[in-house]
């Protein structure tokens, strides 16, 4: 640890979970997700864990639910379609209180929401983290593995095709999970324990306490998980200008890069833009957004979709300020989701134009 | 706790969670014979999980002491290899319907056998869905009827033991509910068995689809000179649909995957400038 290296974003996210102490990891095949499926193979090999290319994305996370339930570190990923293939387990996993790493490989950020409201059945919610670069898809992914314990509650982490494969200079750094508590509620063959069940009917809990949960009964204590999370975990998010700007550009993960450069650039032309950057999309960095609307005249939210992120933004600041979408689907020949809606030249023209906009007096 | 030096009796291993199920339910008699099979093998509770999936079959793990998992439909089979994989001094039993396993999570029993992880799967099967009252089930067998399939079933059933067979369980038996110390005894050997064992149990459904007389008509024993070791002849059997043969079809070792994939040696893949570029020299 503390040595630099250059690795991609699949390799950072690897190594992380094998130091974080991952015990298993199962995925299916799918692009851009393979390149970390490989990864995980020759870096859980390395710890003594297994890695399972399994039969399908059913297969892969009703395996993780398994090495999950039982205690182990466990971790899961996917991209796109394979999101909608899992989320029958995954929601049952948030009500049967298993702690997991979900890694969502996107193309493009068109599942901001389902990574942050799910996509299943029934209420739940996923502590969410959108690295934007190599190191911190390193960092957010030891938090990942804490939050999880800590909260004994599945966290996703939303990276993209760009960050699966760039390169770039990072170190692994030291973790301190010295506050993490013992897994009593593992069902882990613990010797001298009172036999537990863990069921997606009421978690994990011993067999004395025999009374399933009503269906409603059961919403309800999800609820209070839910407003529980949304209390006590820490938001994060990156901001910068927010002193003198009178537009925030507001982006998520590895685009945020290019709308910070964009920014940059339109500062030199003397345009006073800052910009906000969640970390955790969920829960949503309210503090920071709230911070930009007071000074600012409008924020514009850019994101790779058709208008995820801009409901929470729009949530948040609840009208003190218009908030504009400039954004958009945008497609390169790859599919990948990450077309010319990112060039430098467009983006910033989408900027300037926004900011000219409100400069003109209603 | 109490140290278990004393011998575990059957009733250790029951939990005074009431079974739900009809009267006359075959599924009584395999929870028996596996409360039995536990006690056999003095496993200790706390060595053993047992997962189920959704069903009748599906409340068994709260009959049961030892350490459980209920998971989602069909899923049974990934949620224990989930459990093994991470956990491989862990004795992992799944107790799951004709419906999980050869409906919706009949996607998973083949890969599973395949590697020969090394659990036992039980088939409660009833050819009906109970719990949802009485439709069709993948092991319905043509002609039959239901509210859902009221001009009978067209489809060909599933034929457990041979989708077992067929993808490479090391293990394929099959008992009776009616007759529990042989299903004990299959259940027992199951367990003992390195790899992937599967116990097929007819275990009829009184309440919807009563299938006593029909098997007890038809039940036959494997005959005493039967050679588990020829897969041919096991296969042969379970195309057999005039009789119902009862006893341990096919045997044999293999590696169990969740042994050989933690003897792997990491691959070195350090990417090194130097002999990468020598290649071009």
């Amino acid at each position: 640890m503390g040595d630099k290296q250059l690795i991609d974003g699949s390799k950072a996210i690897a190594h992380s979970a094998a130091l974080a102490g991952c015990r298993f990891y199962a995925s299916y095949p799918i692009q851009p997700n393979s390149h970390l499926i490989e990864e995980m193979t020759q870096e859980l090999a390395k710890i003594g864990g297994v890695t399972m290319n399994a039969e399908s994305e059913g297969e892969a996370i009703n395996m993780v639910w398994g090495a999950a339930a039982t205690g182990n570190r466990a971790m899961c990923s996917t991209t796109v379609t394979g999101m909608s293939l899992m989320h029958e387990a995954m929601s049952e996993m948030f009500a049967a209180e298993v702690a997991y790493v979900f890694v969502h490989m996107a193309r493009g950020q068109t599942e901001y929401r389902v990574g942050t409201r799910g996509g299943g059945h029934g209420e739940y919610r996923y502590i969410s983290y959108a690295p934007h670069t190599v190191q911190e898809a390193a960092d957010l992914t030891r938090l990942a593995f804490y939050t999880a314990d800590k909260f004994r509650t599945p966290v996703m982490i939303q990276a993209d095709y760009i960050l699966t494969h760039t390169v770039e200079a990072m170190e692994f750094h030291d973790f301190d999970e010295s506050d993490l508590k013992e897994k009593d509620w593992a069902i882990d063959g613990a010797k001298g324990r009172v036999p537990r069940i863990n069921s997606f009917i009421r978690g994990t809990y011993s067999l004395g306490d025999k009374s399933a949960m009503a269906y409603g009964e059961l919403q309800e204590r999800a609820m209070e998980r839910i407003a529980y999370l949304e209390e006590n975990v820490p938001s994060l998010a990156e901001t910068g200008h927010l002193d003198d700007a009178d537009l925030v550009v507001i982006s998520y993960g590895y685009v945020s890069r290019f709308a910070k450069y964009a920014v940059g650039l339109l500062r030199e032309e003397g345009m006073k833009i800052g910009f906000v950057r969640p970390i955790t999309m969920w829960p949503f960095p309210k503090k920071e957004v709230l911070e930009a609307a007071e000074k600012a005249k409008a924020l514009a939210v850019f994101e790779l979709n058709n208008g995820q992120m801009v409901d929470d933004v729009r949530l948040t600041v609840l009208g003190r300020v218009p908030v504009h979408f400039i954004g958009r689907i945008s497609q390169d020949d790859s599919g990948f989701g990450m077309g010319k809606a990112i060039e430098i030249p467009n983006l910033t023209a989408k900027i300037r134009e926004t900011y000219e906009q409100m400069k003109v007096p209603a | 706790m109490v140290e278990t030096a004393t011998k575990l009796v059957v009733k250790d291993y029951k939990s005074d969670v009431k079974p739900t199920w009809c009267p006359g339910c075959g599924d009584f008699g395999v929870l028996s014979a596996s409360l039995k099979a536990l006690a056999e093998l003095q496993l200790k509770k706390e060595d053993v999980v047992v997962v189920s999936g959704i069903g009748c079959s599906g409340r068994m793990t709260y009959f049961l002491t030892p350490y459980g998992m209920h998971g989602l439909h069909g899923r049974a089979i990934p949620l224990a290899t989930g459990v093994k994989f991470a956990n491989p001094d862990l004795t992992v039993l799944v107790m799951a319907g004709d419906g999980d396993l050869f409906s919706i999570g009949a996607g998973h029993l083949p890969h599973a056998a395949a590697r020969n992880v090394d659990i036992t799967v039980i088939c409660m099967d009833n050819q009906t869905y109970g719990l949802t009252k009485a439709q069709a089930s993948p092991t319905s067998k043509i002609g039959h009827t239901s509210k859902s399939t009221p001009h009978g079933v067209i489809s060909e059933p599933a034929n457990p033991v041979l989708t077992a067979l067929s993808s490479g369980a090391t293990f394929v038996a099959r008992g009776y509910s009616a007759k529990p110390p042989q299903l004990q005894d299959l259940i027992v050997r199951g367990i003992q068995h390195k790899g992937f064992a599967f116990v097929h149990v007819q275990s009829p459904c009184t309440e919807f689809h009563d299938t006593f007389d029909y098997y007890n008509e038809r039940i036959e024993q494997l005959p005493d000179d039967w050679d588990p070791s020829d897969r041919e002849a096991a296969i042969r059997l379970a195309l057999t649909d005039d009789r119902e043969y009862l006893g341990l079809f096919y045997q044999t070792e293999r590696p169990v995957y969740e042994t050989t994939a933690r003897e792997w040696a990491p691959i070195n893949d350090e990417f090194d400038v130097e002999t990468y570029l020598a290649q071009f020299a």
